[in-house]
């Protein structure tokens, strides 16, 4: 078996926000999925000290064949959350409408990872998991993200995305994934430059 | 903003009472919530719903009653027909229905497992639990109706009855979870198990009793749980006159065997499946 992630040693505290860059089959998402408890480490720990949530993104989280709205109900059950409350938030956050009484697997990417990110902050996690979830959302409503994110300025994230525009646009320390280690950079660009320089 | 704290979200080494009962009550929401969620998905809100729930295994009861009071055959002595064919054929639609589709489960709901209190145990028991349930209801509405139509009597242990249904009931959940496992771990057991569900029907005890048969065919049946459940259960119904046999004991501890078992391999499914 071959290791994906060796010696990873990383802090996030309240209000971070981190990107995690890296090239395909880096072990971005694998990294993600340690930090969302879907997978175990083979070894060493993860210890957490904030709720944390699912990885955004656009599958995975949701049940395809039950419409936004089902989902929305079915989440805010096992979260132990009032799913009304929830209902609202969501339909105001993500303005999907109607849309919201079709089955999830009809969804375009940007409407998912819509619901997803509203659904996130309607449970109100201390940190947040993107793995690409944001990248798709039209400028409005990233706009709309931003300004929910800005007035919750203790919310940590890890996000993962492939786009640079909604990493400068949601984080502000980035993280290079390269052949199983994890580099931190005390600079954005610094951070940039050595990604372009990874093969 | 509602509070999402639970144990769950922060991991340390040492478990307190406290702990226990906390995740207990995560596990309880999240089974309550995937059945709901199962509910939805196979019965949607057309038509009539969620009482297709209890009308689908209602229709085969129902017509395996009427071929079997028509065509004679399988019931002997004491026993009502009508008795005998619902008492047998809801115990082989629990079996048939528990296995099969629990066994896919966890396929359907495999993006559910990225919430981290959705664990692969609680798909496949709420499946479980909720085809148990579908079953039992038209077991009881049935059993109500035949004996509103005079066709066969209240049970003469209604006790027995429930517990021998609830026995009969951990055994096929406990082989549905286990199923789970075979049908993640190879995609033979996908197209084997109709033929298998078929060939297991004489096991299950449905089509008579065992004081019926020769000593030596006896003997064999008695290995299979479902024959002493069924057998219980009739007992219950019908009375001590009908000479049932079986062993409440042979039957726990297989029932405990088997869901030890399962849990271990459901463990197991965790590593063969990645989340998608």
């Amino acid at each position: 078996m071959l290791p994906v992630l060796k010696g990873i040693d990383l802090t996030v505290t309240p209000g971070q926000k981190v990107a995690i860059l890296g090239r395909n089959g880096a072990g971005k998402s694998t990294l993600i999925r340690l930090i969302g408890g879907l997978e175990k480490a083979d070894s060493g720990d993860i210890q957490s000290y904030m709720s944390i949530s699912w990885p955004l993104g656009y599958s995975g989280g949701m049940q395809g064949s039950l419409t936004g709205l089902d989902n929305i109900y079915f989440l805010s059950r096992i979260y132990g959350v009032n799913p009304s409350m929830v209902k609202d938030y969501v339909s105001d956050f993500t303005e999907l409408g109607t849309f919201l009484l079709e089955p999830v697997k009809t969804y375009s990417a940007g409407m998912r990872g819509r619901l997803a990110f509203a659904l996130s902050m309607a449970f109100d996690f201390d940190c947040l998991l993107i793995d690409e979830g944001l990248s798709a959302g039209d400028s409005r409503f990233t706009q709309r993200c931003r300004d929910a994110l800005n007035q919750k300025k203790e919310k940590a994230i890890v996000m993962v995305s492939h786009s640079q525009a909604s990493i400068k646009e949601f984080c502000d320390q980035a993280y290079v994934l390269h052949q199983g280690q994890l580099h931190p950079f005390a600079s954005m660009d610094a951070a940039y430059q050595f990604y372009g320089n990874c093969h | 903003m509602p509070n999402t704290q639970n144990p769950l979200h922060t991991r340390t080494n040492t478990m307190s009472l406290k702990d226990l009962w906390q995740c207990l009550c995560v596990q309880i929401r999240v089974i309550k919530a995937l059945v709901l969620r199962e509910m939805i998905t196979r019965f949607g809100r057309h038509n009539i719903g969620f009482l297709w729930m209890f009308v689908e295994p209602m229709m085969f009861s129902i017509g395996i009653t009427i071929l079997w009071t028509y065509m004679g055959g399988h019931a002997k002595g004491t026993i009502p027909v009508a008795g005998f064919a619902l008492t047998g054929y809801s115990a082989i639609v629990a079996w048939r229905n528990c296995v099969g589709r629990t066994s896919n489960s966890i396929k359907a709901n495999k993006a559910l497992l990225y919430h981290r209190m959705v664990t692969i145990f609680d798909i496949a028991i709420s499946r479980g639990l909720l085809e148990f349930a579908a079953v039992t209801v038209s077991f009881l509405v049935l059993s109500i109706l035949f004996t509103e139509l005079g066709l066969m009597h209240l049970p003469s242990d209604p006790l027995q009855v429930v517990i021998g249904w609830i026995l009969l009931g951990w055994f096929v959940i406990a082989a549905g979870l286990i199923a789970v496992y075979l049908d993640e771990r190879s995609e033979i057991f996908e197209r084997v198990w109709h033929v298998a569900m078929y060939l297991t029907l004489p096991f299950t005890g449905a089509f008579t009793m065992v004081s019926w048969l020769p000593e030596a065919a006896q003997t064999i049946l008695l290995y299979s749980p479902m024959v002493n459940a069924v057998e219980m259960l009739r007992e219950g119904y019908f009375g001590v006159g009908i000479n049932a046999k079986y062993s409440i004991s042979y039957l726990v501890t297989c029932n405990i065997v088997l869901t030890g078992a399962a849990l271990l391999l459901l463990q197991r499914v965790k590593k063969i499946i990645t989340a998608d």
